[in-house]
């Protein structure tokens, strides 16, 4: 009815992504939720624990995410101004970018996996209890996180389909708008994310 | 069920909805992510440095990183230039999870 | 099947055959769909229920030991729950009324509507699997509390999983209705003009989208531990089980008002319009209903007094929940005051309605007594916690979900069911239904655990009570089931507005054809509730 061509709103289809964007939110909400209560409960164990990940890493990542932001968001721009060639070559700009965090994330996990520091590897269950907690709420988080970089890549890849078919275009591009803010609550969630874990103390 | 297919249908507007669609320029948004670098730089200095001067704690961690989600917010997903009911919605809901945690955090900070 | 004043086709004969019925896209269809689950399930967990009461006759193993005991009150109440409350009024009658109620021809998402049920149906599947297989349902109780739901041979997992799938189905019906009344009222509707139960299932959409992810996440942490074996609530490991009765309850709790906002909605329409008289109070109900939903968010931990929370936690606890009490309170008041001096016809929607805030009242009182730290101490964990959630989640939303189905009955199904077989299977439901769980009230003061199979001696007559009420109720049960199975196939034709009511799916035909509305509709200029 509304997006079916007849009855177009444009803004309902927003608020809905909003409101999507607000269970994905409470849903990472309730892990930070456990974060914090077992950082406060087990401080020295979360600090040493953390020292194991890398914080370069970490940070190329967080501007990786942050610089697809950006070429997500020109993407909406350049769409806006009818520069559709350049809105494509900014998505697919965008989903390189996805490509490198998780590259980048592999490597991360494949480097601590190799030594064994994967829940129910030998040198994990030599952690201390508050570290195992750690470590399991770091691959859980992240790992979710993960899968939502994917689904965002896909999405986006999706929206790339569409303009090329004229499905989206600059009198109509709702859909683009939704998959960029999509990337961007990915973006947020690996915001706080990398703080928390990489650079306790 | 019946679908149109006029695709060209111009799209439902309401009272409050946003009166022109507001195109943030390409130099707004290299700006502001030049300004989410920095603060990036900046929070990984704080804590990579604290041996020497300042004490980093989750609080400069959380608000450093509350500041970076408030500009890709208003910015890059143009929560600034939306209608007012989406604000007040987001602010809301950031609101009522912040309680959340506060009210669970009560319990652990206040146990024996 | 045509009405009087109507040259279009209902929505029954807008396409044939089962797959025009489960590839719907016509809200009033989904709402159908859903109505037949939702019965159908309910009828699982009342037998369940009978079963655990034909059980508890006598002191010891009657019919079962204490495990299978164990697992049909966990599926009893992951049933009535998930299967049934929580989608009962908004999928059923939301679905089919919101659109109509606010002008409109359906809700923003008609497709993601959908998915809403076929998640609902999956959803089930799953749960009803853990029969099936292994070591049969889980036997936690429906609030999976680690340690033992992590260690437990039973089902868990899967019925977990179930969950999780379910509380997406509630989540995309909350989602729909939050944008369906935000973007598709009619012209010249403002949020004032909209009727009570938009707001009611404005506010309970808000619940279902915030809170329902919670325990989507804490539901895949039980899956974690249980099928990874690292503790995430295990003490040996630096964790905490009571973090999961915090995570449990911060869903939990407002899920209950996702259950009594509805009902409260269904209530605020069916006494104007048996009282002939406008609703005493409308903005009041209304700001009340988002009231309750935001408060209700931060009382979580009145579940939690015994559980070896902190002490400052639980007295803050304690005052918040008396809070949320205050807008449940000035509901009752106005539905009160809207019946003074009114012109009250008791047929049997009012009925349900009049029940409604009697029982109400007694769970909302007895929720009080609980709220209270001191009181609580004693009555936690006993038959007087259960008495006072059946009084408000059966006694309050099975009462109202019962009352809007006789309402709007002729509207969906262009029939009027007999009156009088409905008024004599509510009498039968209501006594048996006091008689069933007042004496639970009682057996809790005296100390009667909750979740026991058996017990102490003395307890023997109460329960025997409790169970020949259980017997009264479902006999009225099936009283009204058949009564409205044979009104659907065989009653008289219902006119357009068999009550007198003055919402909008008053003036469409009965049943209403595939866009709703025949006619546009005309809006009072004086308000919602304007009778002439």
């Amino acid at each position: 009815m509304v997006n079916s061509g007849h009855n177009r709103d444009d803004q309902a289809s927003k608020l809905g992504m909003w409101l999507f964007l607000f269970t994905e939110l409470l849903l990472f909400g309730g892990l930070f939720l456990v974060y914090s209560v077992y950082r406060y409960m087990n401080q020295e164990a979360f600090l040493q624990a953390s020292l194991h990940l890398n914080i370069a890493m970490g940070t190329v990542n967080t501007a990786v995410l942050l610089t697809s932001s950006l070429t997500v968001a020109m993407s909406v721009s350049a769409m806006q101004k009818g520069n559709i060639k350049v809105s494509i070559n900014l998505l697919i700009l965008t989903l390189l970018f996805a490509c490198t965090f998780l590259v980048i994330k592999y490597f991360e996990w494949s480097a601590k996996i190799g030594h064994g520091l994967f829940p129910g590897m030998e040198h994990y269950n030599m952690l201390e209890p508050g570290e195992k907690l750690f470590f399991f709420l770091y691959y859980f988080m992240t790992g979710l996180h993960g899968l939502h970089v994917i689904i965002g890549g896909i999405f986006i890849g999706i929206v790339i389909r569409k303009i090329k078919t004229g499905k989206v275009r600059p009198d109509r591009y709702i859909l683009l708008e939704n998959a960029g803010l999509y990337w961007h609550l990915v973006d947020i969630i690996w915001i706080f994310l990398f703080p928390l874990f990489y650079l306790i103390h | 069920m019946k679908m149109s297919k006029q695709e060209n249908e111009a799209t439902r507007v309401l009272d409050d909805d946003p009166k022109e669609q507001h195109i943030t320029s390409f130099g707004n948004l290299v700006g502001i992510w030049v300004g989410l670098l920095l603060l990036t730089v900046v929070t990984v200095l704080i804590s990579v440095l604290h041996k020497n001067f300042i004490a980093f704690s989750v609080v400069t961690a959380l608000v450093i990183a509350s500041t970076k989600a408030l500009a890709v917010i208003n910015h890059f997903m143009h929560l600034k230039y939306d209608s007012r009911v989406l604000k007040v919605m987001v602010y809301i809901v950031f609101g009522v999870f912040t309680v959340l945690i506060v009210l669970t955090a009560l319990d652990y900070f206040t146990r024996a | 099947m045509s009405n009087e004043n109507n040259n279009t086709i209902s929505f029954y004969e807008t396409g044939k055959g089962i797959f025009s019925w489960i590839f719907t896209l016509d809200h009033k269809r989904i709402a159908l769909l859903y109505l037949y689950s939702v019965a159908t399930f309910f009828l699982v967990g009342a037998t369940l229920g009978i079963l655990m009461r034909l059980e508890l006759l006598s002191p010891g193993s009657d019919l079962m030991h204490a495990k299978t005991y164990n697992q049909i009150f966990t599926l009893h109440g992951v049933i009535m729950i998930f299967l049934f409350i929580i989608p009962s009024i908004p999928a059923v009658f939301g679905n089919f009324f919101l659109p109509i109620m606010i002008g409109t021809d359906d809700v923003a998402f008609p497709k993601l509507n959908l998915l809403s049920w076929w998640l609902y149906i999956i959803g089930a599947m799953f749960a009803l699997s853990t029969l099936l297989f292994g070591d049969g349902p889980a036997d936690t109780g429906w609030t999976f509390y680690a340690p033992y739901s992590v260690k437990t041979g039973t089902n868990v997992s899967m019925a977990v999983l179930a969950a999780f799938i379910l509380g997406f189905s509630s989540i995309l019906t909350g989602l729909n209705f939050i944008v369906t009344i935000h973007r598709l009222r009619l012209p010249g509707m403002g949020w004032f003009q909209m009727p009570l139960f938009p707001w009611a299932l404005y506010a309970t959409s808000w619940i279902q989208v915030l809170a329902t992810p919670i325990i989507g996440i804490t539901l895949l942490m039980i899956i974690a531990e249980r099928v990874i074996g690292i503790g995430l609530f295990d003490p040996a490991l630096g964790g905490d089980p009571i973090l999961y009765q915090h995570l449990f309850w911060i869903y939990s709790h407002p899920a209950v008002y996702i259950m009594a906002l509805p009902a409260m909605g269904i209530v605020s329409e069916l006494i104007p319009t048996f009282s002939h008289r406008t609703i005493f109070g409308y903005k009041a109900i209304a700001y009340s209903s988002m009231a309750i939903a935001f408060i209700g968010y931060f009382v979580w931990g009145h579940h939690m007094f015994t559980s070896g929370m902190s002490g400052d936690a639980r007295v803050i606890f304690s005052v918040l929940t008396f809070l949320v009490a205050v807008p449940s309170a000035i509901k009752v008041f106005n539905w009160v005051a809207t019946l003074y001096k009114g012109s009250i016809e008791l047929k049997t929607p009012m009925l349900y309605a009049l029940a409604f805030i009697f029982q109400f009242l007694i769970g909302g009182l007895t929720g009080l007594v609980n709220g209270a730290l001191a009181t609580d101490i004693h009555l936690h964990d006993t038959y007087f916690v259960v008495g006072h959630f059946h009084y408000v989640m059966f006694g309050g939303t099975g009462f109202a979900f019962i009352g809007a189905l006789h309402y709007w009955f002729p509207k969906i199904y262009g029939k009027m069911y007999n009156e009088k077989i409905a008024k004599t299977g509510f009498t039968f439901l209501f006594t048996g239904f006091n008689i069933l769980y007042f004496t639970m009230l009682i057996l809790g003061i005296k100390g009667m655990p909750r979740r026991y199979y058996d017990y102490l001696p003395e307890f023997q007559p109460l329960h025997v009570i409790a169970t020949v009420g259980s017997w009264i109720l479902f006999t009225g049960l099936i009283i009204i089931i058949v009564n409205l199975i044979r009104s659907k196939r065989k009653g008289p034709a219902a006119p357009r507005n068999p009550w007198g009511g003055v919402t909008l799916e008053w003036q469409v035909p009965s049943p209403p054809p595939l866009q709703n509305f025949d006619k546009k509709p005309i809006l009072s200029k004086k308000g919602p509730y304007d009778f002439k």
